[in-house]
Protein backbone atom coordinates (compact mmCIF):
# COMPACT_ATOMS: atom_id res chain seq x y z
CA UNK A 1 0.00 0.00 0.00
CA UNK A 2 2.94 2.30 0.66
CA UNK A 3 3.85 1.99 -3.03
CA UNK A 4 0.55 3.68 -3.96
CA UNK A 5 1.22 6.88 -5.91
CA UNK A 6 -1.37 8.70 -3.79
CA UNK A 7 0.18 8.20 -0.36
CA UNK A 8 3.31 8.59 1.72
CA UNK A 9 6.50 9.79 0.01
CA UNK A 10 4.96 9.52 -3.47
CA UNK A 11 2.20 11.92 -2.50
CA UNK A 12 4.73 14.27 -0.91
CA UNK A 13 6.62 14.44 -4.21
CA UNK A 14 3.42 14.95 -6.18
CA UNK A 15 2.28 17.93 -4.13
CA UNK A 16 5.71 19.46 -3.51
CA UNK A 17 5.74 23.24 -3.83
CA UNK A 18 1.95 23.57 -3.73
CA UNK A 19 1.75 24.82 -0.14
CA UNK A 20 3.52 27.59 1.74
CA UNK A 21 4.87 26.33 5.04
CA UNK A 22 6.98 28.02 7.70
CA UNK A 23 8.41 25.01 9.55
CA UNK A 24 8.60 25.38 13.31
CA UNK A 25 11.42 23.99 15.41
CA UNK A 26 9.41 21.48 17.39
CA UNK A 27 7.91 18.28 15.98
CA UNK A 28 4.27 18.65 16.96
CA UNK A 29 2.94 15.22 15.96
CA UNK A 30 4.41 11.98 17.24
CA UNK A 31 3.54 8.32 16.85
CA UNK A 32 3.94 6.33 20.05
CA UNK A 33 5.87 3.23 18.86
CA UNK A 34 4.64 1.21 21.84
CA UNK A 35 1.00 1.80 20.90
CA UNK A 36 1.35 1.68 17.06
CA UNK A 37 0.02 -1.61 15.67
CA UNK A 38 1.47 -1.06 12.19
CA UNK A 39 -1.92 -0.87 10.42
CA UNK A 40 -0.62 1.89 8.07
CA UNK A 41 -3.95 3.77 8.04
CA UNK A 42 -2.18 7.08 8.77
CA UNK A 43 0.32 6.39 5.98
CA UNK A 44 -2.48 5.59 3.58
CA UNK A 45 -4.84 8.47 4.41
CA UNK A 46 -2.65 11.45 5.39
CA UNK A 47 -3.48 14.17 2.79
CA UNK A 48 0.10 15.46 2.90
CA UNK A 49 1.83 12.05 2.92
CA UNK A 50 3.52 12.89 6.22
CA UNK A 51 3.80 9.34 7.55
CA UNK A 52 6.19 6.55 6.61
CA UNK A 53 6.67 3.02 7.86
CA UNK A 54 9.94 2.22 9.57
CA UNK A 55 10.47 -1.32 10.87
CA UNK A 56 6.77 -2.02 11.09
CA UNK A 57 5.83 1.23 12.87
CA UNK A 58 4.48 4.51 11.48
CA UNK A 59 6.77 7.52 11.81
CA UNK A 60 5.77 11.17 11.31
CA UNK A 61 7.94 13.10 8.83
CA UNK A 62 5.70 16.09 8.29
CA UNK A 63 7.47 19.12 9.71
CA UNK A 64 7.83 20.65 6.22
CA UNK A 65 4.67 19.32 4.60
CA UNK A 66 1.98 18.85 7.28
CA UNK A 67 -1.34 20.50 6.36
CA UNK A 68 -2.64 20.38 9.96
CA UNK A 69 -5.72 18.39 8.91
CA UNK A 70 -6.10 16.01 11.86
CA UNK A 71 -7.20 13.01 9.79
CA UNK A 72 -4.32 10.84 11.16
CA UNK A 73 -5.35 10.78 14.81
CA UNK A 74 -9.01 10.34 13.88
CA UNK A 75 -8.35 7.20 11.81
CA UNK A 76 -5.78 5.69 14.19
CA UNK A 77 -7.57 2.68 15.75
CA UNK A 78 -5.25 2.50 18.78
CA UNK A 79 -4.87 6.24 19.54
CA UNK A 80 -1.11 6.01 19.03
CA UNK A 81 -0.83 9.50 17.49
CA UNK A 82 -0.09 12.36 19.87
CA UNK A 83 -1.51 15.18 17.80
CA UNK A 84 -1.13 18.89 18.23
CA UNK A 85 -0.96 22.04 16.17
CA UNK A 86 2.45 23.54 15.37
CA UNK A 87 3.54 26.35 17.70
CA UNK A 88 1.93 29.75 17.18
CA UNK A 89 3.01 31.60 14.03
CA UNK A 90 4.47 28.51 12.29
CA UNK A 91 3.14 25.84 9.93
CA UNK A 92 0.98 26.38 6.89
CA UNK A 93 -0.05 29.83 5.69
CA UNK A 94 -2.43 29.29 2.82
CA UNK A 95 -2.74 31.68 -0.11
CA UNK A 96 -5.52 31.60 -2.70
CA UNK A 97 -7.66 29.52 -0.44
CA UNK B 1 -6.43 33.70 38.52
CA UNK B 2 -7.11 37.37 38.16
CA UNK B 3 -9.84 38.39 35.80
CA UNK B 4 -8.22 40.14 32.86
CA UNK B 5 -10.92 39.94 30.22
CA UNK B 6 -14.67 39.39 30.21
CA UNK B 7 -14.39 36.89 27.40
CA UNK B 8 -11.58 34.88 25.79
CA UNK B 9 -12.27 33.73 22.25
CA UNK B 10 -9.95 30.99 21.03
CA UNK B 11 -9.64 31.25 17.26
CA UNK B 12 -10.41 34.04 14.81
CA UNK B 13 -12.08 32.13 12.00
CA UNK B 14 -15.78 32.64 11.22
CA UNK B 15 -16.93 31.72 14.75
CA UNK B 16 -14.10 33.49 16.60
CA UNK B 17 -14.13 36.71 14.61
CA UNK B 18 -17.93 36.97 14.79
CA UNK B 19 -17.83 36.27 18.55
CA UNK B 20 -15.15 38.96 18.97
CA UNK B 21 -17.11 41.46 16.92
CA UNK B 22 -20.44 40.78 18.63
CA UNK B 23 -18.90 40.84 22.11
CA UNK B 24 -17.02 44.10 21.47
CA UNK B 25 -20.20 45.70 20.16
CA UNK B 26 -21.94 44.67 23.37
CA UNK B 27 -19.20 46.40 25.35
CA UNK B 28 -17.40 43.31 26.65
CA UNK B 29 -13.64 43.33 27.10
CA UNK B 30 -12.81 40.54 24.66
CA UNK B 31 -9.55 38.88 23.56
CA UNK B 32 -9.26 36.79 20.39
CA UNK B 33 -6.36 34.34 20.27
CA UNK B 34 -5.16 33.19 16.83
CA UNK B 35 -2.43 30.59 16.26
CA UNK B 36 -1.57 31.84 12.76
CA UNK B 37 0.46 34.97 12.03
CA UNK B 38 -2.66 36.54 10.65
CA UNK B 39 -6.36 35.52 10.74
CA UNK B 40 -7.34 33.49 7.68
CA UNK B 41 -3.87 32.00 7.10
CA UNK B 42 -5.05 28.55 8.19
CA UNK B 43 -8.46 28.65 6.56
CA UNK B 44 -8.90 26.65 3.45
CA UNK B 45 -12.45 26.21 2.28
CA UNK B 46 -12.11 28.69 -0.52
CA UNK B 47 -15.30 28.85 -0.54
CA UNK B 48 -18.91 29.58 -0.86
CA UNK B 49 -20.52 31.49 1.94
CA UNK B 50 -24.19 30.98 2.57
CA UNK B 51 -25.67 34.02 4.24
CA UNK B 52 -28.04 34.64 7.04
CA UNK B 53 -30.53 37.25 5.85
CA UNK B 54 -29.71 39.55 8.78
CA UNK B 55 -26.03 39.72 7.75
CA UNK B 56 -26.59 40.13 4.02
CA UNK B 57 -26.07 43.90 3.87
CA UNK B 58 -22.92 43.94 5.97
CA UNK B 59 -21.32 40.96 4.22
CA UNK B 60 -21.66 42.42 0.74
CA UNK B 61 -19.07 45.01 1.80
CA UNK B 62 -16.49 42.23 2.28
CA UNK B 63 -13.81 40.94 -0.14
CA UNK B 64 -16.12 39.02 -2.47
CA UNK B 65 -14.78 36.97 -5.37
CA UNK B 66 -18.06 36.37 -7.20
CA UNK B 67 -21.76 36.30 -6.60
CA UNK B 68 -23.54 33.03 -7.27
CA UNK B 69 -26.84 32.99 -9.15
CA UNK B 70 -27.34 29.27 -9.63
CA UNK B 71 -26.30 25.81 -8.57
CA UNK B 72 -25.36 23.01 -10.97
CA UNK B 73 -25.99 19.50 -9.70
CA UNK B 74 -24.04 16.93 -11.69
CA UNK B 75 -24.35 13.16 -11.63
CA UNK B 76 -21.75 10.81 -13.06
CA UNK B 77 -22.63 7.18 -13.66
CA UNK B 78 -20.53 4.60 -15.50
CA UNK B 79 -22.23 5.20 -18.84
CA UNK B 80 -23.70 8.67 -18.62
CA UNK B 81 -23.44 12.14 -17.17
CA UNK B 82 -26.26 14.51 -16.20
CA UNK B 83 -26.16 18.13 -15.12
CA UNK B 84 -29.17 20.04 -13.79
CA UNK B 85 -29.02 23.80 -13.25
CA UNK B 86 -31.09 25.54 -10.56
CA UNK B 87 -31.39 29.33 -10.53
CA UNK B 88 -31.33 30.47 -6.90
CA UNK B 89 -33.77 33.36 -7.54
CA UNK B 90 -33.06 35.00 -4.20
CA UNK B 91 -34.17 31.99 -2.16
CA UNK B 92 -30.64 31.59 -0.89
CA UNK B 93 -27.74 34.01 -0.99
CA UNK B 94 -24.33 32.61 -1.81
CA UNK B 95 -21.04 34.37 -2.42
CA UNK B 96 -17.71 32.91 -3.43
CA UNK B 97 -14.85 34.24 -1.32
CA UNK B 98 -11.26 33.41 -0.50
CA UNK B 99 -11.26 32.58 3.18
CA UNK B 100 -7.76 34.04 3.60
CA UNK B 101 -9.12 37.46 2.61
CA UNK B 102 -12.57 36.99 4.08
CA UNK B 103 -11.59 35.84 7.58
CA UNK B 104 -9.02 38.64 7.76
CA UNK B 105 -11.75 41.14 6.92
CA UNK B 106 -14.18 39.81 9.54
CA UNK B 107 -11.43 39.76 12.19
CA UNK B 108 -10.53 43.33 11.21
CA UNK B 109 -14.19 44.25 11.76
CA UNK B 110 -13.95 42.74 15.23
CA UNK B 111 -10.81 44.71 16.02
CA UNK B 112 -12.42 47.92 14.76
CA UNK B 113 -15.38 47.19 17.06
CA UNK B 114 -12.96 47.09 19.99
CA UNK B 115 -11.88 43.45 20.31
CA UNK B 116 -8.25 42.72 21.09
CA UNK B 117 -6.47 40.29 18.73
CA UNK B 118 -3.35 38.34 19.68
CA UNK B 119 -1.82 36.39 16.79
CA UNK B 120 0.91 33.69 16.56
CA UNK B 121 -0.51 32.34 19.82
CA UNK B 122 -1.48 28.70 20.14
CA UNK B 123 -3.70 27.82 23.07
CA UNK B 124 -2.33 24.65 24.63
CA UNK B 125 -4.93 23.98 27.29
CA UNK B 126 -7.77 25.38 29.35
CA UNK B 127 -7.19 26.39 32.98
CA UNK B 128 -9.68 24.92 35.46
CA UNK B 129 -10.21 25.65 39.14
CA UNK B 130 -10.53 22.94 41.82
CA UNK B 131 -14.22 22.48 40.92
CA UNK B 132 -13.47 21.91 37.24
CA UNK B 133 -14.78 25.32 36.16
CA UNK B 134 -12.92 26.76 33.15
CA UNK B 135 -11.21 29.97 34.28
CA UNK B 136 -9.16 30.80 31.20
CA UNK B 137 -6.48 29.38 28.95
CA UNK B 138 -2.77 28.73 28.85
CA UNK B 139 -0.78 29.39 25.66
CA UNK B 140 2.03 27.29 24.17
CA UNK B 141 4.50 29.78 25.62
CA UNK B 142 3.10 29.14 29.09
CA UNK B 143 1.21 32.42 29.43
CA UNK B 144 -1.99 32.17 31.48
CA UNK B 145 -4.93 34.40 30.58
CA UNK B 146 -8.07 34.58 32.69
CA UNK B 147 -11.72 35.38 31.98
CA UNK B 148 -15.06 34.25 33.42
CA UNK B 149 -16.02 32.71 30.06
CA UNK B 150 -13.93 31.07 27.34
CA UNK B 151 -15.36 30.41 23.88
CA UNK B 152 -13.85 27.53 21.91
CA UNK B 153 -13.96 28.74 18.31
CA UNK B 154 -10.93 26.69 17.33
CA UNK B 155 -12.37 24.53 14.61
CA UNK B 156 -12.91 20.85 13.92
CA UNK B 157 -9.81 19.76 15.89
CA UNK B 158 -10.80 22.03 18.80
CA UNK B 159 -8.37 21.88 21.69
CA UNK B 160 -10.81 23.78 23.92
CA UNK B 161 -13.78 21.45 23.31
CA UNK B 162 -11.64 18.39 24.00
CA UNK B 163 -9.68 19.74 26.97
CA UNK B 164 -12.77 21.22 28.60
CA UNK B 165 -14.38 17.79 28.34
CA UNK B 166 -17.17 18.70 25.93
CA UNK B 167 -16.29 15.93 23.49
CA UNK B 168 -13.63 13.40 22.50
CA UNK B 169 -12.23 13.01 19.01
CA UNK B 170 -14.85 12.57 16.27
CA UNK B 171 -15.74 9.06 15.15
CA UNK B 172 -14.59 8.30 11.60
CA UNK B 173 -18.11 8.40 10.15
CA UNK B 174 -18.71 11.82 11.75
CA UNK B 175 -16.11 13.68 9.71
CA UNK B 176 -15.30 14.26 6.06
CA UNK B 177 -11.77 14.78 4.80
CA UNK B 178 -11.71 17.43 2.09
CA UNK B 179 -8.87 18.01 -0.36
CA UNK B 180 -8.87 21.03 -2.64
CA UNK B 181 -6.85 22.41 -5.55
CA UNK B 182 -6.86 26.04 -6.60
CA UNK B 183 -6.53 26.71 -10.34
CA UNK B 184 -5.90 30.05 -12.01
CA UNK B 185 -8.26 30.51 -14.96
CA UNK B 186 -9.18 33.55 -17.02
CA UNK B 187 -12.45 35.32 -16.08
CA UNK B 188 -13.77 34.87 -19.64
CA UNK B 189 -13.28 31.11 -19.47
CA UNK B 190 -14.87 30.96 -16.03
CA UNK B 191 -17.93 32.86 -17.23
CA UNK B 192 -18.10 30.71 -20.34
CA UNK B 193 -17.95 27.44 -18.41
CA UNK B 194 -19.99 28.28 -15.30
CA UNK B 195 -23.07 30.05 -16.64
CA UNK B 196 -21.65 33.58 -16.47
CA UNK B 197 -24.07 36.50 -16.59
CA UNK B 198 -23.33 40.00 -17.85
CA UNK B 199 -22.71 41.19 -14.30
CA UNK B 200 -20.15 38.42 -13.74
CA UNK B 201 -22.35 36.22 -11.59
CA UNK B 202 -21.80 32.48 -12.08
CA UNK B 203 -23.06 29.05 -10.99
CA UNK B 204 -21.23 26.73 -8.63
CA UNK B 205 -21.16 23.01 -9.22
CA UNK B 206 -21.78 19.96 -7.04
CA UNK B 207 -20.98 16.52 -8.41
CA UNK B 208 -22.33 13.24 -7.13
CA UNK B 209 -21.18 9.84 -8.33
CA UNK B 210 -20.85 6.25 -7.18
CA UNK B 211 -17.79 6.00 -9.42
CA UNK B 212 -15.34 8.15 -7.50
CA UNK B 213 -17.24 8.99 -4.36
CA UNK B 214 -16.57 6.93 -1.29
CA UNK B 215 -19.73 6.53 0.76
CA UNK B 216 -22.94 8.40 0.08
CA UNK B 217 -22.00 11.33 2.29
CA UNK B 218 -19.31 12.27 -0.17
CA UNK B 219 -19.45 14.77 -3.02
CA UNK B 220 -17.16 16.94 -5.14
CA UNK B 221 -17.49 20.62 -5.97
CA UNK B 222 -16.14 23.37 -8.20
CA UNK B 223 -16.43 26.95 -6.94
CA UNK B 224 -15.65 29.67 -9.50
CA UNK B 225 -13.80 32.71 -8.15
CA UNK B 226 -12.84 35.91 -9.97
CA UNK B 227 -9.77 34.59 -11.79
CA UNK B 228 -9.54 31.08 -10.41
CA UNK B 229 -11.57 28.00 -9.54
CA UNK B 230 -11.53 25.79 -6.44
CA UNK B 231 -11.88 22.07 -7.17
CA UNK B 232 -12.44 19.83 -4.18
CA UNK B 233 -13.84 16.59 -2.88
CA UNK B 234 -14.96 15.49 0.56
CA UNK B 235 -14.75 11.83 1.53
CA UNK B 236 -15.83 9.99 4.68
CA UNK B 237 -12.87 8.28 6.40
CA UNK B 238 -14.94 5.28 7.53
CA UNK B 239 -15.82 4.53 3.89
CA UNK B 240 -12.56 5.12 2.02
CA UNK B 241 -9.82 2.66 1.10
CA UNK B 242 -7.43 5.12 -0.57
CA UNK B 243 -5.99 8.54 0.21
CA UNK B 244 -8.52 11.39 -0.33
CA UNK B 245 -6.19 12.57 -3.12
CA UNK B 246 -7.00 9.39 -5.07
CA UNK B 247 -10.71 10.28 -5.19
CA UNK B 248 -10.04 13.90 -6.12
CA UNK B 249 -7.71 12.75 -8.90
CA UNK B 250 -10.45 10.41 -10.19
CA UNK B 251 -12.86 13.32 -10.20
CA UNK B 252 -10.54 15.81 -11.90
CA UNK B 253 -9.44 13.35 -14.61
CA UNK B 254 -12.99 12.21 -15.45
CA UNK B 255 -13.86 13.01 -19.10
CA UNK B 256 -16.94 14.96 -17.93
CA UNK B 257 -14.88 17.20 -15.62
CA UNK B 258 -11.73 17.75 -17.71
CA UNK B 259 -13.33 20.38 -20.01
CA UNK B 260 -14.02 22.63 -16.98
CA UNK B 261 -10.33 22.53 -16.01
CA UNK B 262 -8.85 22.87 -19.51
CA UNK B 263 -6.12 25.52 -19.65
CA UNK B 264 -6.29 26.11 -15.89
CA UNK B 265 -3.03 26.54 -13.96
CA UNK B 266 -2.68 24.63 -10.70
CA UNK B 267 -1.57 26.97 -7.90
CA UNK B 268 -1.99 25.24 -4.59
CA UNK B 269 -3.46 22.37 -2.64
CA UNK B 270 -5.14 22.41 0.74
CA UNK B 271 -6.89 19.94 2.98
CA UNK B 272 -9.20 20.10 5.96
CA UNK B 273 -11.62 18.09 8.07
CA UNK B 274 -15.34 18.85 8.18
CA UNK B 275 -17.54 17.64 11.05
CA UNK B 276 -20.57 15.98 9.41
CA UNK B 277 -23.99 14.87 10.43
CA UNK B 278 -25.68 17.74 12.20
CA UNK B 279 -25.25 18.99 15.72
CA UNK B 280 -27.34 16.82 17.99
CA UNK B 281 -25.22 13.74 18.60
CA UNK B 282 -24.41 11.45 21.47
CA UNK B 283 -21.37 12.39 23.50
CA UNK B 284 -21.04 15.98 22.28
CA UNK B 285 -21.79 18.91 24.57
CA UNK B 286 -21.63 22.53 23.45
CA UNK B 287 -21.21 24.06 26.91
CA UNK B 288 -19.67 23.33 30.27
CA UNK B 289 -18.80 25.35 33.38
CA UNK B 290 -17.28 28.64 32.17
CA UNK B 291 -16.93 27.53 28.57
CA UNK B 292 -18.90 27.14 25.32
CA UNK B 293 -17.96 25.84 21.86
CA UNK B 294 -19.08 27.44 18.59
CA UNK B 295 -18.88 26.52 14.91
CA UNK B 296 -16.88 23.49 13.78
CA UNK B 297 -15.48 23.03 17.30
CA UNK B 298 -18.89 21.74 18.38
CA UNK B 299 -19.85 20.29 14.99
CA UNK B 300 -22.23 23.02 13.85
CA UNK B 301 -22.39 22.31 10.14
CA UNK B 302 -25.43 21.96 7.96
CA UNK B 303 -26.61 18.35 7.95
CA UNK B 304 -27.83 19.00 4.40
CA UNK B 305 -24.69 20.19 2.61
CA UNK B 306 -21.92 20.17 5.20
CA UNK B 307 -21.37 23.94 5.02
CA UNK B 308 -20.24 25.37 8.36
CA UNK B 309 -19.51 29.08 7.94
CA UNK B 310 -23.04 30.28 8.61
CA UNK B 311 -23.48 27.87 11.51
CA UNK B 312 -20.28 29.31 12.96
CA UNK B 313 -21.48 32.92 12.64
CA UNK B 314 -24.88 32.14 14.10
CA UNK B 315 -23.68 30.06 17.06
CA UNK B 316 -20.99 32.65 17.87
CA UNK B 317 -23.70 35.33 18.08
CA UNK B 318 -25.90 33.10 20.28
CA UNK B 319 -22.98 32.18 22.57
CA UNK B 320 -22.03 35.84 23.05
CA UNK B 321 -25.67 36.66 23.93
CA UNK B 322 -25.64 33.95 26.58
CA UNK B 323 -22.14 34.94 27.77
CA UNK B 324 -23.17 38.59 28.19
CA UNK B 325 -26.13 37.63 30.39
CA UNK B 326 -24.06 35.11 32.37
CA UNK B 327 -21.24 37.59 33.00
CA UNK B 328 -23.60 40.34 34.18
CA UNK B 329 -25.44 37.89 36.48
CA UNK B 330 -22.11 36.52 37.77
CA UNK B 331 -23.22 32.91 37.23
CA UNK B 332 -21.16 31.14 34.55
CA UNK B 333 -22.01 27.60 35.64
CA UNK B 334 -23.10 24.98 33.10
CA UNK B 335 -26.69 25.16 34.37
CA UNK B 336 -26.79 28.84 33.42
CA UNK B 337 -24.93 28.39 30.11
CA UNK B 338 -27.47 25.74 29.08
CA UNK B 339 -29.38 28.73 27.67
CA UNK B 340 -26.96 28.45 24.71
CA UNK B 341 -28.19 24.96 23.87
CA UNK B 342 -31.80 26.05 24.33
CA UNK B 343 -31.16 28.82 21.80
CA UNK B 344 -29.43 26.83 19.05
CA UNK B 345 -31.93 23.98 19.36
CA UNK B 346 -34.59 26.44 18.22
CA UNK B 347 -32.55 27.54 15.18
CA UNK B 348 -33.34 26.39 11.65
CA UNK B 349 -30.81 24.79 9.29
CA UNK B 350 -27.87 25.43 8.85
CA UNK B 351 -27.51 25.77 12.61
CA UNK B 352 -30.30 23.77 14.13
CA UNK B 353 -30.80 20.06 14.47
CA UNK B 354 -32.50 17.44 12.32
CA UNK B 355 -35.93 19.03 12.09
CA UNK B 356 -34.32 22.08 10.51
CA UNK B 357 -32.67 19.83 7.95
CA UNK B 358 -35.95 18.10 7.11
CA UNK B 359 -37.57 21.46 6.48
CA UNK B 360 -34.69 22.42 4.20
CA UNK B 361 -35.05 19.13 2.33
CA UNK B 362 -38.76 19.67 1.79
CA UNK B 363 -38.02 23.14 0.42
CA UNK B 364 -35.37 21.66 -1.83
CA UNK B 365 -37.80 19.07 -3.22
CA UNK B 366 -40.39 21.74 -3.90
CA UNK B 367 -37.73 23.91 -5.50
CA UNK B 368 -36.55 20.99 -7.68
CA UNK B 369 -40.09 20.53 -9.00
CA UNK B 370 -40.74 24.25 -9.55
CA UNK B 371 -37.44 25.02 -11.19
CA UNK B 372 -37.01 22.10 -13.51
CA UNK B 373 -40.51 22.32 -14.96
CA UNK B 374 -42.20 19.79 -17.20
CA UNK B 375 -40.33 20.64 -20.39
CA UNK B 376 -36.83 20.40 -18.93
CA UNK B 377 -37.83 17.34 -17.01
CA UNK B 378 -38.98 15.67 -20.22
CA UNK B 379 -35.78 16.64 -22.04
CA UNK B 380 -33.65 15.31 -19.22
CA UNK B 381 -35.79 12.21 -19.10
CA UNK B 382 -35.07 11.44 -22.75
CA UNK B 383 -31.45 12.44 -22.38
CA UNK B 384 -30.12 10.82 -19.27
CA UNK B 385 -32.56 8.37 -17.68
CA UNK B 386 -30.12 7.01 -15.15
CA UNK B 387 -28.81 10.38 -14.13
CA UNK B 388 -32.28 11.84 -13.78
CA UNK B 389 -33.75 8.98 -11.78
CA UNK B 390 -30.54 7.84 -10.18
CA UNK B 391 -29.47 11.39 -9.34
CA UNK B 392 -32.30 12.20 -6.93
CA UNK B 393 -32.05 8.69 -5.48
CA UNK B 394 -28.40 9.28 -4.93
CA UNK B 395 -29.13 12.69 -3.41
CA UNK B 396 -31.66 11.09 -1.07
CA UNK B 397 -29.04 8.63 0.13
CA UNK B 398 -26.55 11.47 0.39
CA UNK B 399 -28.86 13.50 2.62
CA UNK B 400 -29.75 10.54 4.81
CA UNK B 401 -26.03 9.78 5.16
CA UNK B 402 -25.50 13.30 6.52
CA UNK B 403 -27.96 12.56 9.26
CA UNK B 404 -26.61 9.10 10.07
CA UNK B 405 -24.60 10.00 13.18
CA UNK B 406 -27.67 11.48 14.80
CA UNK B 407 -30.06 8.64 13.92
CA UNK B 408 -30.91 5.66 16.08
CA UNK B 409 -29.48 2.24 15.12
CA UNK B 410 -32.66 1.07 13.40
CA UNK B 411 -32.64 4.02 10.99
CA UNK B 412 -28.97 3.42 10.24
CA UNK B 413 -29.76 -0.21 9.44
CA UNK B 414 -32.47 0.89 6.99
CA UNK B 415 -29.98 3.24 5.31
CA UNK B 416 -27.46 0.48 4.73
CA UNK B 417 -30.09 -2.07 3.64
CA UNK B 418 -31.35 0.42 1.06
CA UNK B 419 -27.95 0.53 -0.67
CA UNK B 420 -28.33 -2.72 -2.65
CA UNK B 421 -31.86 -1.61 -3.59
CA UNK B 422 -30.51 1.64 -5.01
CA UNK B 423 -27.83 -0.30 -6.89
CA UNK B 424 -30.45 -2.70 -8.25
CA UNK B 425 -32.64 0.16 -9.42
CA UNK B 426 -29.71 1.81 -11.18
CA UNK B 427 -28.71 -1.43 -12.90
CA UNK B 428 -32.27 -1.88 -14.22
CA UNK B 429 -32.38 1.63 -15.70
CA UNK B 430 -32.19 1.68 -19.50
CA UNK B 431 -28.89 2.87 -20.96
CA UNK B 432 -28.77 6.02 -22.98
Amino acid sequence: MSEDEFCGTNLRKKIKGLTEIVPGKKEFIRVDPDKCNGCELCVRFCPSGSFEMESGKAVWKGIEVCLEVGLCYHVCPVDAIEWNYPEGGTGIAFKHS
Amino acid sequence: MAKEYDLIVVGSGPAGAMAGKTAAEKGLKVLMLERAKSPGDKNTSGSSVFFLKELWGWMREGPIQREIWGADFGFIFDDEVGLVRFPLKGRHQFLDVYRNDWDKWVAQNAVEAGAELKTSTLVADVVKDENGVVKGVVTDKGERIGAPITLGCDGVNSIIARRAGMRGKWRTHEIAAAVKYDYALSPEKIEDRFGGQEDGRVCFQFWFSPEWSAGEGSYAWIFPNKESISVAIGVIPSDIVHNPEYYLDKFMTHPAIKPYLKGAQRRNRTSHLIPMGGVVRPGVKTYTDGCMACGDAAGFVSPVHGGGIMGAYRTAMLAVDVATDAISSGDVSASNLKAYEDKWLKEAEPVGPVQGASKEMLEFTKWFYEEVGLETWGRLLMGFPKAVFGGPLYLARFFSAQLLPTLPKIARAIHWVSKPLVDLFLSLMPKR
